[in-house]
């Protein structure tokens, strides 16, 4: 590498507000040629507001960009591209009913010709090793291959500064691999790469140098030969933070989850779960990773009898609760924490103690004869506040205004206190900054050694490796492997939520 | 010579739910539902005959016809585009508005007439040659000029939508707006014009029924037909050549209850033929397995959170 390099991108002093929070607040940055930043922080710390402003999504409010040492307006992403600017957002910005070419397309100027563009698509796709058939409907396409078209959407236009907003979270550790590949080839040709993340093994991986936000301030930025991963979740967090690692389980009890042969069929008429049978007992943690789509949702759901199993029996402590109605599964002591706290978790406009009883409605605890008992409500609320730790200025606050952290604070004790034989947790820590993470998982561990079963479905397989007792892979709707802790690989666990099966010694 | 009379007709019927339902496909491509397609329906058709009237010109009808529909589609772009604010509230408030208005207006200007007004309305330009193919020729070939741009404009729009740069925006802003607005375009400009847009031609189709037609204007003069092209849109799947289709096979239902009704042949209650349609596209919608519905139908897009 060339020892002084020139400044790409340099962001001068730049602040942004939404109503209510500080999403940056006079942030630098800087941004060389032929380098890899890695741009570093917590969730919400604030990396996504400031590369959408570069990328001219967002207008900041205050500060300046320069683009090789000249001030620019960038008013929308037409002028960022112009100026070589590409992004990868991390939600992918594709219409899921168009074609990769049209995908590609849009937006484009010049004459419209589908065919040359393929030919380009695939031109560009052999030299990156980013092949993908052009004419696919990105719909049907998996997650890694819908990246490489958001990836080629950039390349087409020529980007130089390709910013990647969290780019390996929803990819196999060997696709990852291979877009780290990528991401070398691309920095070799002279280009820049701002790489978000808030993993720090990735930084260490890729990054040349690192940048750390925290709460929408630069904390700091150091040359990767200089950092350390311990150092960097100083920066990140603020704090010396020592994380929670599981101790296998000691008092594995009797069965309580029986998963017997289970097939769902999706509203489209796709089998989404095929012939899927699993067993937890009391005191464990079953561990589920796969890439996000191959039916943990869908498992989940029918577990809580959000949906139909078109076959197979479910058993909790050996009584049948397939195809029963919510209520009845959540009178057997089956707690659900969903994926989606905002959307299925909570109400977010009823108040904190609401939401902590919500489904406790009909329970003779939260009711006087035909009607709640708010006495009861509110007095359960301040106990699970308290409990829970949870941040809030009252019980009677509404959701909506609790940082995302106490949010899921929230489900968490409401569903433990549901529980009292088996908690479901899908993506318990999607979302939340360390310390909420750190706080989750020792409560699922805490609640594993008083007894009860856990069923934790993640894609995240840091998490997974962590906590469970057993690890099973999901791959297209069937457990593919079922490993104990102490001989499950990381190599073997990702190539199976690709669908290779190694040899199979179960 | 029946047959004849019954297929002119029934272009003639089909005319206006053509250019209406196409603008409604190109609108809801990009997300919106214009809602307020009755209203702006009939604020054509009296912009068509005030126009007409006023001037004695048909072609300032046709323009203030477009004109009057682009002022209640403009009113309609900014609460539901700019303010965001939901889009069949409004479409419905907006409705109602027009329904006043056109009335209001029209008895501003003339009074209460004892006989309604008239005036000339479009002639009839038939194509040399093409008019003379027997059966046929009289009902395509010799019609006036909005209904030649309806059966033109279907597939225009088809081959505008499906292989145009153009096309393709319209297509993806409902589809998913971000990755619009990710790949440089204005989400709103998009929406906007093309509200904007199917406006004008819903403003046309109006004035169909005022001076492509009857040669007056009267309150009740559209009577629903704005919501038929709504739902022609459906039936043809957010596809040109569907909504062909689909508003011919309505006309031909309307002409043929005209016929039966004025030869007093009664082979079936008259309503039930009007009826028929109707009953179509509901069973088309039920039958239907894969429906083309813009993800984001009457979702308004809204880039940060405030
Ligand atoms: N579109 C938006 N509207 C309002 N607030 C937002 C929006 N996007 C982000 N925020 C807020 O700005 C802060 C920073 O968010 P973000 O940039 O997404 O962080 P990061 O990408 O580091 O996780 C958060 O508090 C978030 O809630
Ligand atoms: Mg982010």
């Amino acid at each position: 590498m060339s020892n002084v390099k020139e400044t790409a991108v340099e962001l001068r002093g730049i602040s942004k507000y939404f109503s209510g929070t500080v999403a940056n607040d006079k942030i630098d940055l800087e941004v060389k040629r032929g380098e890899v930043l890695a741009l570093l922080g917590e969730n919400g710390a604030g990396k996504t507001t400031l590369m959408r402003i570069l990328y001219g999504m967002y207008r900041a409010d205050e500060g300046e960009i320069l683009i090789d040492g000249k001030p620019v307006t960038i008013n929308s992403p037409y002028d960022a591209m112009n100026l070589g600017i590409g992004m990868i957002h991390q939600h992918f910005t594709l219409v899921p009913v168009h074609t990769v070419v049209e995908n590609v397309m849009l937006g484009l100027d010049g004459p419209y010709d589908p065919g040359a563009v393929a030919e380009e698509i695939r031109t560009l796709g052999r030299r990156y090793g980013l092949e993908v058939d052009p004419y696919a409907t990105v719909r049907l396409l998996p997650v890694g291959m819908q990246q490489r078209v958001e990836i080629l959407k950039a390349l087409i236009r020529k980007a130089c500064i390709l910013i990647m907003d969290e780019p390996t979270a929803v990819l196999t550790p060997q696709e990852t691999d291979r877009l780290f590949d990528f991401v070398r080839e691309f920095r070799s040709g002279g280009n820049s790469v701002v790489f978000i993340t808030h993993k720090l093994n990735e930084v260490m991986n890729i990054a040349d140098r690192i940048t750390v936000l925290r709460a929408g301030r630069t904390v700091g930025s150091i040359p990767k030969v200089e950092a350390s991963e311990s150092a960097l979740a100083r920066m990140m967090v603020g704090r010396d933070l020592e994380l929670t690692t599981g101790q296998p389980a000691k008092n594995v009890g009797e069965v309580v989850l029986d998963v017997d042969n289970i097939g769902v069929i999706s509203s489209r008429g796709h089998r989404v779960i095929d012939g899927l049978s699993f067993q937890i007992r009391q005191g464990e943690i079953l561990g589920i990773a796969g890439v996000s789509g191959n039916g943990q949702e869908e498992l989940a759901e029918v577990l809580c009898g959000l949906r139909n199993a078109e076959e197979g029996d479910i058993r909790v402590s050996g009584k049948s609760i397939v195809n029963c109605a919510p209520l009845a599964i959540i009178a057997e002591g089956v707690g659900y924490i969903p994926s989606d706290r905002q959307s299925e978790g909570l109400v977010l406009d009823m108040t904190v103690a609401e939401n902590l009883m919500l489904k406790g409605s009909s329970d003779p605890e939260f009711t006087k004869g035909r009607f709640l008992d708010m006495a009861a409500i509110e007095e359960n609320a301040s106990r699970q506040v308290h409990e829970f730790d949870i941040k809030t200025p009252s019980v009677s606050t509404r959701t909506k205004a609790l940082s995302g952290g106490n949010q899921q604070k929230v489900v968490v004790a409401r569903e433990i206190a549901i529980a009292s034989k088996l908690l479901v947790a899908v993506q318990p820590t999607r979302g939340l900054d360390l310390g909420a993470t750190d706080y989750v998982h020792r409560v699922l561990l805490r609640e594993r050694d008083k007894g009860k079963a856990v069923l934790l479905i993640s894609t995240e397989l840091s998490e997974i490796m962590n906590l469970s007792d057993r690890i099973g892979v999901i791959y297209r709707g069937s457990l593919l492997r079922v490993f104990t802790r102490e001989n499950a690989d990381i190599g073997e666990i990702g190539l199976l939520m690709t669908g290779i099966r190694g040899e199979s010694n179960e | 010579m029946m047959i004849t009379g019954v297929l002119m007709r029934a272009l003639q019927m089909s005319t206006p739910l053509l250019l209406g339902s196409l603008a409604e496909i190109f609108v809801e491509y990009t997300g919106v539902m214009n809602m307020a397609i009755e209203g702006i329906f009939l604020m054509g058709a009296w912009g068509g005959f005030v126009g007409a009237y006023l001037t004695k010109s048909l072609f300032w009808g046709l323009v203030l016809a477009m004109v009057a529909g682009v002022v209640i589609g403009a009113v309609y772009a900014f609460i539901t585009v700019k303010l965001k604010q939901h889009q069949i509230v409004t479409g419905v408030a907006l409705n109602i508005l027009s329904g006043g208005i056109s009335v209001y207006l029209y008895r501003v200007l003339f009074g209460v007439p004892i006989i309604p007004l008239t005036v000339e309305s479009l002639r009839r330009i038939p194509i040399p040659v093409l008019c003379k193919i027997p059966v046929i020729g009289q009902a395509l070939f010799n019609q006036n000029i909005l209904t030649y741009l309806a059966l033109i404009l279907m597939p225009v729009g088809y081959w505008v939508l499906f292989r145009t740069r153009l096309g393709l925006i319209v297509r993806s802003t409902g589809a998913n707006p971000e990755a619009v607005d990710a790949a440089g375009i204005n989400v709103e400009r998009t929406q906007t014009l093309a509200v904007l847009a199917s406006s004008a031609i819903n403003g046309l189709a109006g004035a169909f029924y005022s001076i492509g037609f009857l040669g007056m204007f009267s309150d009740d003069i559209i009577g629903g037909r704005g919501w038929i092209a709504f739902a022609i849109c459906f039936l043809g799947n957010w596809n040109p050549m569907g909504a062909l289709v689909g508003g011919l096979v309505f006309g031909l239902a309307e002409s043929l209850a005209v016929l039966l009704q004025t030869s007093g042949i009664r082979l079936v209650p008259n309503e039930l033929l009007i009826a028929m349609p109707y009953v179509l596209t509901i069973i088309a919608t039920i039958a239907r397995k894969q429906f083309n519905v813009p993800a984001f139908l009457g979702v308004p897009y809204v880039k940060e959170r405030s």
